[in-house]
């Protein structure tokens, strides 16, 4: 059921429109063809395109992770006055609707001077709630005891942090990455926004450009751009699936 | 000399107080067993100790210096716990040794201490494994190793052995008692299990509800306990307590029934005063036949009998109240009735309204100094 869209995607990029609306059906009915592939690398700067979606992910993912995790380890072991109502608050924000959020942002990137740049379409992500409530909840699971041995041994607050309690969120940091790259490669509305020429462009709004017809093309165009969006991820996962299983099972035996 | 001072040491929830007002020292190499029933502030006062809870108000001296407000790390002391709190990601040696190399302790010092300890607590073949992989034993073992490499003056331990089954506590005491003999450390170790307390412990202080009931040597605690409810606490089976028990010249009188005081108590305790009268389940004889001697004995019924192993414990009824009898051979059976006799030596007399112990007079039994 979620292969067939995957496969019917790869399959009419290797074919003609002519071929399509002719009604050439069946797997592999014309064999293996690159022209579209060829056709989109001519059309569009697409090495500079996969570049920059990589480079987002990758850098919106990690900062998010970042920050996330430092605020997660102040929120759960530094109690202060209202920093309960700051975990509130993180929570509560999780339920603004992307819309009500846009403009402000997009005010924000300006006067920083960031449009059409990578930290323009990154900055306003990093601070997720969803991330620091993952990741209060993991750091809650850890005994407390453990920390308190760790003071009496006169282990200091940045060695406690870097050395016992990173190592045991660690399958939890590293499943939230994955989300987080996932949703950041796919991402639309937002860097629409923010990057406005083709050379900034990621895979998404490129790959809407050549669905809408603007950059012309076609539908087996269509076809090959999505290929092209989504392979990456989908290797870059195969390559990491084993140390990505291992981390959940390891974690389940404690 | 005193190793720990605690001077009018408050502790409050909110609006609960654990301890309202408490202060006493323990001195140098002390095996001090904190003991008592739970909520009673145990936790929390070693907790206190080792800088893991603020103390409200009051003083605490570790040899000599405040340390109320300094930080757990520094105050030299080694702590295990309940659970044992093993870094789960790292290995048995880099649990014991992951103090001392992140205060720069030097190497080869680290390895001769972590040697000495993985002898002396069998844990030399586990030394590469991580907690996960070790039972509940070898996990407790870890634990003690990792407090003791720290060769700290104080060593806290929160109910070390309560997870561990019955035979692998007495091994746990051994090494306990092992380490404690090498390192002559000022031990404090909290436990509800006074078993634990009486065996472990050169002093024993008992707690109810925040208060010192007792601090004493566990056999004092045991045979002149200072009021009702440390009477009560200590021995299993409880030490039996009448109430209303009154002197009439040289007679006890327990309810309705009259027995004669021994030559050696009378004119000790005052007439027309309410007491309660204690007597230990051991201290008691049973007969099935009456004695000639008048008011030598008491009667009872037998409500029922246990096998406690090496002896038997009976529950008699007696006025209306039930007293434990703990005794070799029963030759009698359920709902018989039978004669009982007070070893009076072994007596005790508490004041009606403050439950203190009275005390004895001189000629019998008394406190060991």
């Amino acid at each position: 059921m979620v292969l067939y869209p995957i496969l019917f995607a790869m399959d009419n990029a290797m074919k003609t429109d002519q071929q399509v609306y002719a009604g050439l059906t069946g797997w592999l009915s014309n064999g293996i063809s690159l022209h579209n592939y060829i056709d989109i690398y001519e059309r569009v700067p697409l090495l500079r395109i996969i570049w920059n979606t990589f480079a987002i992910s990758s850098i919106n993912t990690f900062l998010t992770m970042l920050v996330s995790f430092l605020a997660s380890y102040v929120l759960v072991y530094y109690r202060f006055k209202g920093s309960d109502k700051i975990v509130g608050l993180f929570v509560w924000s999780m339920f603004i609707p992307f819309t009500v959020t846009i403009i402000p942002h997009y005010l924000i990137v300006s006067k920083m001077q960031l449009v059409n740049t990578w930290m323009g379409v990154v900055i306003p992500q990093i601070f997720s709630g969803s991330a620091v409530f993952l990741l209060i909840q993991s750091m809650r699971n850890i005994p407390l005891s453990l920390i308190e041995v760790a003071k009496l041994e006169n282990i200091s607050d940045r060695k406690i942090m870097c050395h016992i309690v990173l190592p045991l969120v660690k399958p939890q940091l590293i499943a939230t990455s994955i989300w987080f790259f996932a949703l950041t490669w796919n991402d639309f509305i937002w860097p629409n926004r923010i990057l406005k020429d083709t050379t900034s462009y990621t895979l998404p709004l490129i790959l809407q450009s050549f669905i809408s017809g603007e950059g012309g093309g076609g539908f087996t165009s269509a076809m090959a751009m999505s290929v092209i969006t989504m392979i990456i991820p989908l290797i870059l996962y195969l390559i990491f699936q084993k140390h990505i299983i291992e981390t959940f099972t390891s974690a389940g035996i404690k | 000399m005193k190793r720990i001072e605690l001077t009018d040491i408050k502790k409050a929830y909110g609006e609960t107080v654990v301890i309202p007002k408490m202060s006493f020292s323990i001195a140098d190499g002390e095996r001090l067993v904190l003991l008592g029933p739970s909520g009673c502030g145990k936790s929390t006062l070693l907790r206190m100790i080792a800088g893991l809870e603020n103390i409200q108000e009051g003083v605490l001296k570790i040899s000599g210096e405040d340390v109320s407000n300094v930080a757990p790390g520094q105050r030299n002391i080694a702590m295990v716990f309940q659970n044992y709190a093993l870094y789960p990601h790292m290995t048995v040696e880099d649990n014991i040794t992951y103090g001392l190399r992140q205060n720069k302790v030097p190497k080869e010092e680290v390895e001769k201490r972590l040697d000495m300890v993985l002898d002396m607590l069998d844990l030399r073949v586990y030394r590469k494994r991580k907690p996960k992989e070790l039972s509940g034993g070898q996990r407790q073992r870890v634990s003690l190793a990792r407090a003791t490499v720290k060769n700290s003056e104080v060593f806290l331990l929160d109910e070390p052995l309560s997870n561990l089954d019955a035979q692998l506590r007495v091994s746990a005491r051994q090494s306990l008692l092992d380490i404690h003999e090498k390192f002559k450390q000022t031990i404090v170790y909290v436990t509800h299990d006074q078993i634990e307390a009486m065996t472990f412990a050169t002093k024993v202080i008992l707690l109810n509800k925040g208060e010192i009931q007792m601090y004493d040597e566990p056999y004092n605690v045991y045979h002149h306990p200072s009021n009702v409810f440390t009477a009560k606490f200590i021995g299993s089976p409880s030490m039996n307590i009448m109430e209303h028990v009154h002197i009439i010249s040289n007679f006890i009188r327990i309810g309705k029934q009259r027995m004669v005081l021994d030559r050696e108590w009378r004119g000790y305790l005052e007439e027309n005063t309410n007491y309660f009268c204690g007597i230990r389940p051991e201290n008691l004889r049973i007969t099935k036949k009456k004695s000639e001697q008048e008011y030598s004995q008491i009667e009872a019924t037998v409500q029922y009998i246990e096998n406690l192993g090496a002896n038997f414990a009976v529950y008699l009824q007696v006025e209306g109240s039930q007293l434990v009898a703990v005794i070799k051979e029963p030759d009698f059976d359920v709902n018989e009735k039978v004669y009982i006799e007070f070893l009076q030596d072994h007596l005790h007399f508490f004041d009606g309204t403050t439950e203190k112990n009275l005390g004895r007079p001189a000629s019998l039994h008394s406190q060991r100094q």
